[in-house]
């Protein structure tokens, strides 16, 4: 008796050793860990990604019962998207909080800031919300880019101002951040490679509350296309001072325009072309989203859920599709091999689909250009097609 | 693009004056400079936002109910944090002020998000023309009532008893107690018509920046700017360096290439350091600015 006591003590501290090699799982859990800012000025972009995750998470551990009886722990932090905080979030994540992945995270800045120390500890990350193209270029084995980047919004833009609207007289007007930069260097190269360059590229600086210059810069230009690589509110701004001169190019946007630049912009923004890469939660017509909105419903009553909270809730489901799919024994190399085999997964349609190698982690690579419209009295948002810079060259 | 860029910079600067009134009338009569502005400034003019929107208020009372709300407020950071705080040091109650505006930005936050919200034109309408240069109706308007108001305050202090009163209080708390002056009275009735005009500029300039919590910061910092140009106690001079700051900066981006013209903002705070070096106390301000009296 004594000897099969002895056995089984140490069976299960064998067990508990060999559970113990993976970081955030026991029997019961799987913590997950994330940085998203819940305050400070991003705190409009990270209040609906955070529900939009945990909505999910939540769901998965409610009414799916976890994942292979496990329980999803889903630990988001606030960085306030200052990255001197994200350092401190993420190193109290993988340190303290012994996190499985870091999941559904918020913001370039932050993650530019823990990049290197993510590359050595190997933390599996996935379903990253940002537009950064170091996540996915080179490829690093256990980082999975969700969203199209920079290279695929500069690029597209560019090519749909020369392929689309046939414009000759093409200008840019960008915020001077990491952001603008890379859009404007790869929008730079991308009209470089149809043999052509900008007439002008207006830069203004993110503080800026006076468009009024700009827009007089870009009348002066007559450029027939505008690639407007600016935030929303911007954006906005810009736009209507181009009116007010009744200075009316045709402006391409990137994803940071969404239907509130009507609100924003009135009938100035008519005709403004953008990318998407999801469906609009609120549309009436996509099964999917109404099961969406039910689920969001379910955790936050009355709530609208917006763009940024159907991402993070698709990049969750991605991430609970890997978990489910690695197994009962989760590892983080099995956790690993089950997103490298996602293939045109699409979230039931609400995004174009993904599929990853293990040299190809890049993620959404089809964009859903659509363009801002008056139908029938409604603004909105109608679709023109589906643009794939690189199917395009 | 000569006269647009004027023009239109005259459209921008008005808003920079009519921001920097309320400050320097709290200023003026305190000595405190309300680093709090942009946020009390951005919390009254939500309530406008939600009378415009929740109880759909016609426009001029939603601004009026707005205004109600800035002196409101005042009133009661000057009774409620100033009054108490009176006695440390003015470094302290500028951080005070400070502390109040990031109060009101969360509290903002909490009660209306972080969405960058649309505001009405005060006037809307077709725009006008000068030959080839265009103006909205709304900037017009703006750049009026700028003028209109820190003309009637320049006259408040200048030819009116409360006026007087609050100059005194400035110049010299002690002896104007000692002369009758309920000055206590005097300080909340100045951040009250601070904060007051500071809802008023608050619509004016939310039809063209929005309203989002950060939105009206933005401009009080070149309303800043501009009242240092102007010579921080000059209600006349803060419109003076607001409107010539909007014109610099629009000449500035206009005319400089692409790679320097973001630095336009720059460009004009250099420039106010050169003014102050050659002239102290500013443009319009009085030799004791700076002062305390």
């Amino acid at each position: 008796m004594k000897r099969v006591l002895i056995l089984a003590v140490a069976w299960g501290m064998l067990a508990a050793g060999a559970l113990g090699q993976t970081p955030g799982v026991t029997d019961t859990t799987i913590k997950l860990g994330s940085f998203i800012a819940q305050s400070g000025p991003v705190a409009v972009i990270g209040i609906p990604v955070m529900k939009g995750a945990q909505a999910w998470y939540s769901y998965v551990n409610d009414v799916l019962g976890g994942i292979h009886g496990r329980k999803i722990q889903f630990l988001a932090l606030d960085d306030a998207f200052n990255p001197a905080n994200t350092v401190a979030v993420v190193k109290r994540l993988v340190e303290q909080e012994n996190i499985f992945a870091l999941v559904n995270p918020l913001g370039t800045i932050g993650m530019a800031a823990v990049w290197n120390y993510i590359l050595q500890n190997k933390v599996p990350v996935v379903s990253p919300h940002m537009n950064w193209l170091t996540l996915a270029s080179p490829t690093v084995s256990h980082v999975f880019a969700l969203q199209p980047n920079n290279e695929s919004f500069g690029r597209a833009a560019a090519q749909y101002a020369v392929l689309e609207t046939k414009a000759k007289r093409i200008g840019i007007a960008v915020v001077e951040d990491a952001m603008g930069t890379e859009l404007l260097n790869f929008a730079l190269d991308e009209l470089k490679y149809w043999g052509l360059q900008p007439v002008v590229v207006v830069k203004y600086p993110g503080t800026e509350t006076n468009f009024s210059a700009y827009a007089q810069v870009l009348r002066q230009s007559k450029a027939e296309a505008v690639l407007l690589f600016s935030y929303l509110a911007d954006a906005a701004k810009l736009i209507v001072e181009c009116d007010l001169l009744g200075y009316k190019p045709q402006f391409i946007g990137i994803n940071t325009i969404t239907l509130q630049l009507f609100d924003l912009a009135g009938k100035a923004a008519e005709g403004v072309v953008f990318p998407g890469f999801g469906t609009d939660p609120q549309d009436p017509t996509s099964p999917a989203a109404a099961k969406m909105r039910e689920i969001y419903a379910r955790y936050y009553p009355g709530e609208v859920m917006n763009a940024y909270a159907m991402i993070a809730f698709v990049g969750a489901q991605l991430v609970t599709k890997a978990l489910q799919d690695a197994g009962p024994n989760l590892t983080r190399e099995a956790f690993i091999a089950a997103l490298n085999k996602v293939k045109d997964w699409n979230a039931d349609g609400m995004i174009p689909p993904i599929t990853y190698t293990p040299d190809d982690h890049y993620g959404i690579k089809t964009l859903w250009m659509n363009q801002l419209k008056t139908v029938d009295g409604v603004r909105t948002a109608v679709f023109l097609k589906e643009w794939n810079w690189a199917a395009n060259r | 693009m000569l006269g647009q860029l004027v023009v239109s910079g005259l459209a921008a600067g008005s808003l920079y004056g009519i921001m920097a009134l309320g400050l320097i009338l709290i200023y003026k009569t305190t000595h405190i400079l309300n680093f709090g502005q942009g946020d009390m400034v951005m919390f009254a003019t939500f309530i406008a936002y939600l009378l415009l929107t929740l109880f759909r208020w016609p426009f001029p009372a939603a601004v009026l109910g707005a205004m109600v709300a800035g002196a409101l407020l005042g009133a009661l950071v000057d009774r409620g944090v100033m009054r108490w705080a009176r006695n440390a040091p003015v470094t302290s109650l500028f951080i005070a002020t400070l502390g109040v505006g990031m109060i009101l930005q969360a509290v903002a936050g909490w009660i209306w998000g972080y969405d960058t919200k649309p505001f009405p034109y005060a006037l809307r309408g077709r725009p006008l023309f000068l030959g080839d240069v265009v103006l909205r109706q709304h900037d017009l308007l703006v750049l009026v009532v700028t003028v209109l108001i820190s003309l009637v305050l320049f006259l408040l202090f200048k030819f009116t008893k409360v006026g007087v009163a609050m100059r005194a209080t400035s110049q010299n708390r002690r002896a104007a107690q000692l002369m009758g002056i309920n000055v206590g009275r005097i300080g909340t009735l100045s951040w009250a018509l601070g904060l007051g005009i500071g809802a008023l500029a608050g619509c004016l300039v939310a039809p063209i920046v929005y309203l989002d919590l950060t939105s009206m910061i933005l401009v009080m910092i070149k309303a800043i700017a501009a009242a240092v140009l102007g010579g921080f106690t000059s209600l006349p001079g803060a419109v003076v360096g607001g409107l010539l700051l909007g014109v610099i900066e629009n000449l500035f981006g206009g005319y400089m290439p692409s790679a320097i013209a973001p630095l336009k903002t720059t460009f004009v705070f250099v420039l106010i350091i050169v003014v102050l070096v050659l002239r102290p106390h500013g443009l319009l301000g009085e030799r004791t600015a700076g002062g305390h009296g």
